[in-house]
């Protein structure tokens, strides 16, 4: 995988974005899209669920609350040579062929270069099925910056958010996510402030295999 | 077992561990808790009522009651007990499996009850 253009942000605290502070302030966000993305899903089953990023305290408490199991994938690695990313498909060569019902990809989505993306998406695309739904913060314009934040669920319809330091996102539209992830629409996508666009996805019924 | 310790194969017994060293194979105390210290390290699964992780483990995670990963542990596999906490600046890649948790319900349900 590579991450191309992408910079370390000089706020690093001890070049390890992971590790964070006690100063470090979460807020939250209302949403109305996040809560589509739990609609209409079978509740008698155990859900398979993708959280991209960091395990985050706030999204595995709100997960523990339900039956579900939760793939934590941190493919972000700011310690590897090219401050990139670990290799995605070691990652889903673990999950032994399981096929996610949500899977939330945060911002990770404005990390990747067009062909590192392109890869992820790839190798995902044999861990979704017909009713998918995929979460994602993208942006209202490629041309303007996008700040790093670190995201987690707070609630069903509430997102924490807070600034974090690392490798600058490398913004990507909801034109540039749609062309990307072609097995997938955009469901719904709503404007949050700097410049960040909350998308929610759904896979296309197409023949699934 | 402290941080100078290195063990090379598997650890079963009565009685709770504290460790600070290294592990390369598989914890079985699954009446007992299991504490991995910050320097400890472990290559292998672990068993245990309560499994506490404040080093690093490279293994699977199976605990009776709790696991917790502390805000200096890192854990690299999957994960199963009734109940996971994960402190804020912990690390984990893997999965939690909380097909066996206490929950109640699907998020989907909470939704249509709102």
């Amino acid at each position: 995988m590579r991450v191309g253009a992408a910079t370390i942000n000089s706020t690093t605290q001890n070049g390890d974005p992971d590790r964070t502070t006690a100063s470090d302030a979460w807020s939250c966000e209302h949403t109305r899209i996040l809560p589509e993305a739990f609609d209409g899903l079978d509740t008698g089953t155990t859900l398979n669920i993708l959280d991209v990023g960091p395990a985050e305290p706030r999204s595995i408490d709100f997960f523990s609350r339900f039956r579900c199991r939760l793939y934590v994938a941190n493919l972000f690695n700011p310690a590897s040579p090219a401050h990139g990313l670990e290799s995605v498909p070691a990652f889903f060569d673990t999950v032994d062929g399981a096929r996610f019902d949500v899977c939330f990809l945060w911002d990770y989505i404005n990390y990747p270069d067009d062909d590192a993306f392109a890869e992820f998406i790839s190798v995902l695309n044999g861990h979704v099925h017909e009713k998918t739904r995929l979460y994602a913060i993208g942006a209202y314009s490629a041309e303007l910056p996008l700040k790093a934040y670190r995201y987690a669920i707070a609630d069903v319809d509430k997102v924490a958010i807070r600034p974090a330091g690392g490798v600058v996102p490398r913004p990507r539209s909801r034109n540039n996510v749609a062309k990307a992830m072609r097995r997938c629409v955009v469901h719904r996508a709503a404007l949050r402030r700097d410049n960040r666009l909350e998308l929610l996805l759904r896979t296309i019924r197409t023949n699934w295999s | 077992m402290g941080d100078t310790v290195t063990i090379e194969g598997d650890v079963t017994g009565r009685g709770d561990v504290f460790i600070s060293g290294t592990v390369k194979g598989a914890i079985d105390l699954a009446d007992n808790q299991v504490t991995v210290e910050r320097a400890g390290r472990i290559e292998g699964r672990i068993v245990g009522k309560q499994v506490q992780v404040d080093g690093k483990v490279v293994g699977d995670i199976e605990a009776m009651e709790k696991i917790a990963i502390g805000s200096t542990g890192t854990v690299r596999g999957t994960i199963i007990a009734p109940r996971v906490v994960v402190e804020d600046g912990a690390r984990f890649n893997g999965l939690i499996d909380m097909e066996f948790g206490e929950g109640l319900d699907a998020p989907a349900a909470t939704v249509l009850s709102k």
